[in-house]
Formats: C-alpha cells, structure tokens, sequence
C-alpha cells in the first residue's frame, strides 16, 4: 500500500531521512517514533506526495510518487486521511463544513454523509461546536475535529502526526478506540507520537509495529519502552 | 475584496453601457450625416414672385439637364423641406411671412462635376440661386463624426480594459490571501479542477453582480431619455432601436465572459508556477 525503496531526503544540502525501506501493509498498524526533529512529519508528508524523494522511491497503491500528475497526487490524497500537527482548517467554514470538506471535494453523496457527521461528531464529542468557526473552538476540539475529518470518508490509510497531542487523557483513550475499531476495519494507520502511553494502550488490543527513525534512518526492530 | 469588486464592476459596467450608447449615437448622427451628404447636392433657388420663380426653374431646369456629373434632380416640395428643417430646428411652423426656401435636390453621379462652371451658368440664368455640394460642412463634420467615434470606442475599449486589469489584481490577491485554503483542500485531495471551480464560481459571480447592476442603471438611465416628442424636436431623436438594444445588452454578458476567461486564465497562471 505504501512502499518506501531506499528512499532519502534532504532539505536543501541537509539530509534528513536516508535510505528508508519498508512496506506498510493493507490493515496494518504503525508508529513512528523518535526524538523532536528526526523526521517524522517529512517521513508523513512523503506518504501524502506532498514531498518527494531525492533518491530512491515511494509508492502508493503501487504508483511512484515522482511520475504522478497533480491530478492523479490529488486523486490518490482522497483515499488518505490525514491528521496534522499543526491542524489547518479553513477559517471562514464551520467545524462542520470543515469536517465535510473530504466528502465535497470527493463528490460523494453528502446526504448520505450528513448522518455519518452526526455519528462522528457525538463520537468525539464535538457536536456542541459544529456551527462554529475553528477561531472559537479549543485546540483539543480542533484535534478531534482534524481526527473526524480524516476518517469521514473512510480512506484506506490514516496518517495522524501527534493526534492526541491536543487532548486530555480521557479524550485520548476514545481517540484510540476508534482508531483501533478503524483498523480493525482493515484501515491502515501510522501514526507520528512521542506518546508511548497511546503506544502501548493501542499496541495492547491490535498488532502494531514500531518505526523508530534513528540517525536518519528507520530501526524496524525497535521496541517501544 | 469581494464587495469590492462588485462595486467597482457595478460602476465600470455603468460607464461601458453609458459609452457604448454614446458610440451608437455617435454613429447614428454620422450615418445619418454620411447619407444626406453623399452623392447629393442642393440648388437653392432665389426668393422671388410666383411668376419669376417658373421661369427661373425653367432655366436652371435647362442647364442642369446639360450639366455633366447631375444626374437627376427634383424640385422638394415644402413638406420635404419642412421636414428637412425640422431635422435642425424642430417644428417649423407655417407661416407666410416666413417663406420657405426653395430647393431642387440633385443625385451626382460617377462623373466628375465642374461645379465653378455650374455656379457660373446658374448665375447667369438665375441670379442669386446657390449651389451647394456641402463642401463646407463636410470637411468639418467628418472630422468631428470620426473625432466622437475614437472618443467613444476609446472610452469603451479603455473602459474594458480597466475592467479586465481589476479582475486580474483581485483573482491574484485573492489567491494569495486565499493560499492557505488552497493549501488545506490540496491536502485533502481537491485537484486543481475543483480549486478552479470552487474560486471561478465565487469570483464571477461577484463580477457577474456588479456588471448586471451597473448595467441594468444604465439601461434604465438611457431608457429615460427625453425623446423629441417630450422636447420639442430640438434634439433629434437618439433613442435606442432594437438592434441597439440588443447591443447594449450584449455588453454585460460579453464582460461577463470576458471576466470568466481572465478569471480562468489567471488562476491556471498561479497554478502553473506552484510547486
């Protein structure tokens, strides 16, 4: 589904990651893990073509990175879902045009979508705030609301770059629950954290395998403390 | 920003409208000039008693059958006259203190008119009588009929012009202040179909408001006119026909396209020379 072959990068003259393989699998359950700045968010951005690689290759759904058209980058973000740091919303939207923005530029049915915001919105506990603007929500509520936006499509992967970075521990745990109901589901996940409690709470009801980015490159072996 | 285009496409629509009306008149006045003053020449015949006069238009009935260059002639009756008048001066009223001129309208053809000459035998025959080939107001008003008409399509074509330089400055700052957004639903997989659709659909649509607004003044302002008939027929009659009408009309909606495709073209420029 996603394939990195001996893929490296660098900004500029400086390398940040060098020569990454592996293969994240339909279904399968990933964290990436390493200290602040080893790239892990350019290790994400590279699974969305929103970067590519200076050398080697990455493949989504089989296809290199480098030779897709912006239309066919475009077409393949549709079935990602991605959660980023620092969440990017569109400031004159409600929370709930925001979250229905995947379903819009997907042209699927909204109709048939409207019930599964609802659904989505009482899951993670943002239904309070759906007609209002992301200026006057909470950073924990614009966590939710990026997590609630990128499944609402139900994409094949999910990407989230510290996805409960923003939230109580409460919160937290329903965030891995359905994370961990979504993979089950057969929705590959990989997932950016510092947070190992979310770790271990996720590793302890799905199997999960560990990616830590060490030295610019990718221990697979690693076991998470 | 968006308000602010409407705005000033209501305004810039409204001053197109106004200029291509006066581009219409503009012509009407000088295809109506063109027409009288073309191939055509008067002979004015002297005021004098009812018995004088047959014998004067014997005569100069006689030299200009012989005149190379004329050919034909009639004698206008006074409501062709009156009528004539009444295109200068309004309504000219009956009166038999104020006679009117007598005139014998001449059709020129292709071959070359000695008009010294002619001047000279009607002098002979009928002192006083003028010929009148309208030398002396052509020259001048063909200059001033293409003088209004460059003024006239200058305006417009200026006019345009700034029309279409406002569309393109918004669509360009728009995208700028608009960069994070496109960034967000680039993210969330929207190509560039959908980015151009989603901005084109806003952008005309403010334009599109603004030019029906301004338009649609304009019309009413124009349709407003005094005719001749409210004034008195001193102005000649300037009112739109049909086909004017459906010019007018056309104004708005060829902005409206024109708008579409500059609004279409810039967003692909900006597209271009994204990473």
């Amino acid at each position: 589904m996603i394939e990195f072959g001996e893929a490296s990068f660098a900004y500029g003259g400086n390398i940040v990651l060098r020569n990454l393989s592996v293969t994240l699998q339909t279904g399968s359950f990933h964290f990436l893990t390493g200290p602040s700045g080893a790239g892990k968010s350019t290790f994400l951005r590279l699974c969305t073509a929103s970067l590519m690689p200076n050398s080697g290759f990455v493949q989504l759904y089989g296809r290199d990175t480098r030779g897709l058209t912006r239309d066919e980058v475009a077409a393949l973000r549709q079935r990602l879902g991605v959660v980023d740091q620092s969440t990017q919303f569109v400031d004159h939207l409600t929370i709930a045009e925001n979250i229905l923005l995947p379903v819009q530029i997907s042209h699927r049915s909204q109709t048939a979508t409207r019930d599964d915001l609802k659904d989505l919105m009482d899951w993670v506990e943002i239904s309070n705030i759906a007609d209002a603007l992301p200026s006057q929500v909470s950073g924990g509520e614009l966590a939710r609301a990026s997590l609630a936006r990128a499944v609402i499509t139900a994409p094949d992967i999910i990407l989230a770059d510290e996805p409960t970075g923003n939230v109580d521990a409460d919160m937290a745990e329903r965030l891995v629950q359905l994370m961990v109901q979504l993979n089950r589901m057969g929705k590959t996940f990989v997932i950016a954290t510092h947070d190992l409690s979310l770790v271990r709470l996720v590793k302890s009801q799905v199997e999960t395998r560990i990616l830590r980015i060490k030295n610019k490159t990718l221990d697979l072996g690693a076991m998470p403390l | 920003m968006g308000w602010l285009l409407t705005i000033t496409s209501t305004v810039l629509m409204f001053l197109i409208v106004v200029a291509v009306f006066l581009s219409s008149v503009a012509l009407q006045v000088s295809n109506r000039w063109s027409v009288q003053l073309v191939n055509t020449a008067v002979v004015q015949l002297p005021l004098v008693s009812d018995g004088e006069a047959e014998r004067l238009l014997n005569a100069v009935d006689i030299v200009l059958s012989r005149t190379p260059g004329v050919e034909g002639y009639a004698l206008l009756d006074d409501a062709t006259v009156r009528a004539d008048l009444a295109e200068w001066l309004g309504e000219v009223p009956q009166d038999d203190l104020l006679p009117l001129p007598r005139l014998i309208q001449l059709r020129l053809g292709p071959a070359p008119l000695d008009t010294v000459a002619l001047q000279s035998q009607l002098d002979a025959v009928a002192p006083g009588a003028i010929f009148d080939d309208y030398n002396e107001w052509r020259g001048p008003l063909s200059g001033s009929v293409l003088a209004i008409r460059i003024l006239a399509f200058g305006s417009v074509a200026l006019l345009v012009f700034a029309l279409a330089v406002l569309i393109w400055l918004t669509i360009r700052s728009a995208l700028s202040a608009n960069g994070k957004v496109i960034e967000i639903v680039s993210q969330l997989g929207a190509n560039e179909r959908f980015i151009r659709r989603g901005l084109t659909k806003r952008y005309l649509g403010l334009v599109a408001l603004g030019a029906l607004i301004g338009s649609a003044v304009a019309m009413i302002g124009i349709y407003l006119l005094p005719t001749p008939a409210d004034d008195g027929a001193l102005l000649s009659d300037f009112t739109p026909t049909l086909a004017e009408w459906a010019a007018i009309t056309a104004v708005p909606l060829a902005i409206i396209l024109l708008a579409y495709s500059i609004i279409r073209q810039t967003i692909g420029e900006v597209f271009s020379k994204t990473p």
